[in-house]
C-alpha cells in the first residue's frame, strides 16, 4: 500500500512538474518577445543614427542584449560577416532556423523574424527603419496578447499537469 | 597580375575566378579598372589598354565569347560591398561611388531617384566600374625642392594643375606623405597635415580610416564639402598645411582665400591645361593676380601620367601670363 502511495505521488509530482515547465514556456516565450521588440528598436536606431554596416549594428545590438535575444543577434552578426557573396536573406533564414530550436518562440514570432530577413540591409535608412518598427509592432501586438493571457493559460497548463498526473496515478495504482 | 583581395571579396565567384585566371595568364602589366555592365561584356583596363576576359579565362583585344555579368551578379556586389547593408552607404551612393577597404573606389550608374534636393539614391543598378587605388611612393620628390625651400618655416602655398588623368591626386597624395613624414629641405621635420578629402581620392578613407599612406601626421576629413572640411579642419586641428583636391567652384573661393589669410599653407589642385589657362579663370584670376600662390606646378600626360611641364613661380612673373618655367621632369 505504500509503495502504491510513493507511486502515485511520483506520478502526481511528474504530471505538475511537466504542467509547471509548460507554464515556464509561456513566460520565457513572452520574456523573449518583449527582449526582441526592444533588440529590433534597438537595430533601428543604430541604421539611422549610427549607420552601422549590418554586422557591426547586429554585434552592438547582441551586447546590448540577454539570453536567448543576444545569442540570435550575435550570431547573426557573424553569419553576415562571413557572407561574401549573394543577397544575407538565406544567410538569415538559416541562422533563425537553427536558434529556433534553443528559443521558446513560436511559428508566428518566427514568421515576423523571417519576414525581416528579405528585407534587412536591401534598402536605404527609412526604408529599413519602418521594417524594423513594422516588425517590432507586430512583435509587440504579439506580446501584448500574450500578456493578457499567460497567467490564465500558464495556469491552465500547470492544473492539465496536476491533473494529467492525478489521472494517470488513479489509472495506473 | 592578380585581383586585390578586397576587389575578390565583392565579386560573385563566377566572375572573380575566370578573371583570376585571364590575369594570370596575362602576365604582368598594371590593372586599372574593371567595367562590369548588366548582361554586357565584361572589361577590364591594363596599362590604358581595354581587355575583354572570356568565360574561359583568356583575354581577348574584341569581345568573343566574352564574361556576362548577371543582373542578378550585378546586385550582388553592391550587397557583398556594401556589407549587405545598403542603407549604410546610401549617401556615398547619391555621390556616385563607394570606396572599398584598400582605397579602392567602386563607381555606380543606374536609375536615379530623385527628391527636392537632388538624387536622393539609386536604384536597379547596371553598371559598376571598379577603380583600383594606385600610389606612386616617391612620385613628389622632383618636385617638392619647388614647395618647401631650405629652411622654411613653412612649405610654399602650391597649386598642382593639369588635365583630367594627368595624375593631380597621384602627386599631391606623395606631397601630403612626404610633408607628413618629413622631408630634406625642412632638416627631415614634418608638418602637421590636413587633408579636405571631399571625394575620398586623396586618402581612399574607408569607414574612416585612409586606406593610402598619407604619412603619419596628417589628419583627414573624409566625404565632407570643401569649404565646411577646410573650416573645421582649422579649428579643431590646428594644421600648418592644409591640402585639398580639384579646387574650381565658386563656393572654394572664399574658403581658399580665408585659408590664406590664416597663415596655413594650402596646397590643392585643378583642373586646366596650364597657368595661363587658370589664370583666365574668374576663381582662379584674382587668386593668381594676388600671387596667393607662390608654387604652380603643371602635369600634362604626354609622356605619361605624371609628366611635369612646368613648375611656375607666379611672384617672380612680371604679370600672371608670362610665369617663369623652373623644370621639365616626370613626377612618377
Amino acid at each position: 500500500m505504500t509503495q502504491r502511495l510513493i507511486g502515485a505521488s511520483l506520478i502526481v509530482l511528474g504530471g505538475s512538474l511537466y504542467g509547471l515547465a509548460l507554464a515556464r514556456t509561456l513566460h520565457a516565450r513572452l520574456r523573449e518577445v518583449r527582449e526582441l521588440v526592444d533588440a529590433l528598436h534597438l537595430l533601428a536606431a543604430e541604421i539611422a543614427h549610427v549607420r552601422a554596416p549590418l554586422p557591426e549594428a547586429l554585434e552592438r545590438v547582441a551586447r546590448a542584449s540577454r539570453g536567448t535575444v543576444r545569442v540570435l543577434f550575435s550570431e547573426l552578426g557573424a553569419a553576415v560577416a562571413r557572407c561574401s557573396e549573394g543577397p544575407i536573406g538565406g544567410v538569415w533564414s538559416a541562422v533563425l532556423a537553427a536558434w529556433a530550436d534553443q528559443s521558446s518562440l513560436e511559428g508566428e514570432e518566427i514568421d515576423v523574424l523571417q519576414r525581416l530577413g528579405g528585407l534587412i540591409g536591401r534598402t536605404g535608412v527609412d526604408d529599413q527603419v519602418r521594417a524594423l518598427r513594422h516588425a517590432a509592432e507586430r512583435l509587440g501586438t504579439i506580446a501584448n496578447r500574450l500578456e493578457s493571457s499567460v497567467e490564465r493559460d500558464a495556469r491552465l497548463r500547470l492544473y492539465l499537469g496536476v491533473a494529467g498526473g492525478v489521472t494517470l496515478a488513479i489509472l495506473l495504482v | 597580375m592578380r585581383l586585390a583581395d578586397p576587389i575578390r571579396r565583392i565579386l560573385p565567384r563566377r566572375l572573380a575566378d575566370a578573371l583570376d585566371l585571364a590575369l594570370d595568364k596575362a602576365g604582368s602589366g598594371r590593372l586599372q579598372s574593371l567595367r562590369i555592365r548588366r548582361d554586357k561584356p565584361l572589361s577590364v583596363t591594363i596599362d590604358g589598354t581595354e581587355r575583354f576576359p572570356t568565360d574561359t579565362g583568356e583575354l581577348r583585344r574584341e569581345p568573343l565569347r566574352p564574361l556576362v555579368p548577371t543582373a542578378a551578379e550585378v546586385e550582388d556586389i553592391l550587397v557583398a560591398a556594401s556589407q549587405g547593408s545598403y542603407y549604410a552607404v546610401e549617401s556615398e551612393l547619391r555621390r556616385g561611388y563607394l570606396t572599398l577597404p584598400g582605397g579602392h573606389r567602386l563607381g555606380v550608374a543606374g536609375e536615379a531617384v530623385t527628391g527636392p534636393d537632388g538624387i536622393e539614391s539609386l536604384k536597379h543598378i547596371t553598371s559598376v566600374h571598379l577603380r583600383f587605388a594606385h600610389e606612386v611612393i616617391g612620385c613628389a620628390d622632383k618636385v617638392l625642392p619647388y614647395i618647401v625651400s631650405p629652411g622654411a618655416v613653412r612649405p610654399w602655398h602650391t597649386l598642382v594643375v593639369g588635365p583630367p588623368g594627368s595624375g593631380k591626386t597621384t602627386l599631391l597624395r606623395d606631397i601630403v606623405r612626404q610633408l607628413s613624414l618629413g622631408t630634406p629641405q625642412a632638416g627631415g621635420r614634418g608638418f602637421q597635415v590636413a587633408v579636405a578629402d571631399e571625394r575620398s581620392e586623396i586618402a581612399g578613407c574607408y569607414q574612416g580610416q585612409a586606406q593610402l599612406d598619407v604619412g603619419p601626421r596628417t589628419d583627414v576629413i573624409d566625404g565632407a564639402p570643401k569649404a565646411a572640411a577646410i573650416a573645421m579642419l582649422i579649428r579643431s586641428m590646428s594644421p600648418e598645411v592644409v591640402v585639398t583636391d580639384e579646387i574650381g567652384a565658386p563656393e572654394d573661393a572664399a574658403a581658399v582665400a580665408d585659408l590664406l589669410r590664416c597663415g596655413v599653407t594650402l596646397i590643392a589642385s585643378a583642373h586646366g591645361t596650364s597657368f595661363e589657362d587658370l589664370s583666365r579663370r574668374p576663381m582662379f584670376k584674382p587668386l593668381l593676380e594676388a600671387r596667393a600662390f607662390q608654387c604652380v606646378i603643371e602635369l600634362s600626360g604626354r609622356r605619361g601620367v605624371g609628366t611635369v611641364e612646368r613648375v611656375v613661380d607666379p611672384r617672380r612673373a612680371t604679370g600672371a601670363v608670362a610665369a617663369t618655367a623652373y623644370a621639365r621632369g616626370r613626377a612618377g
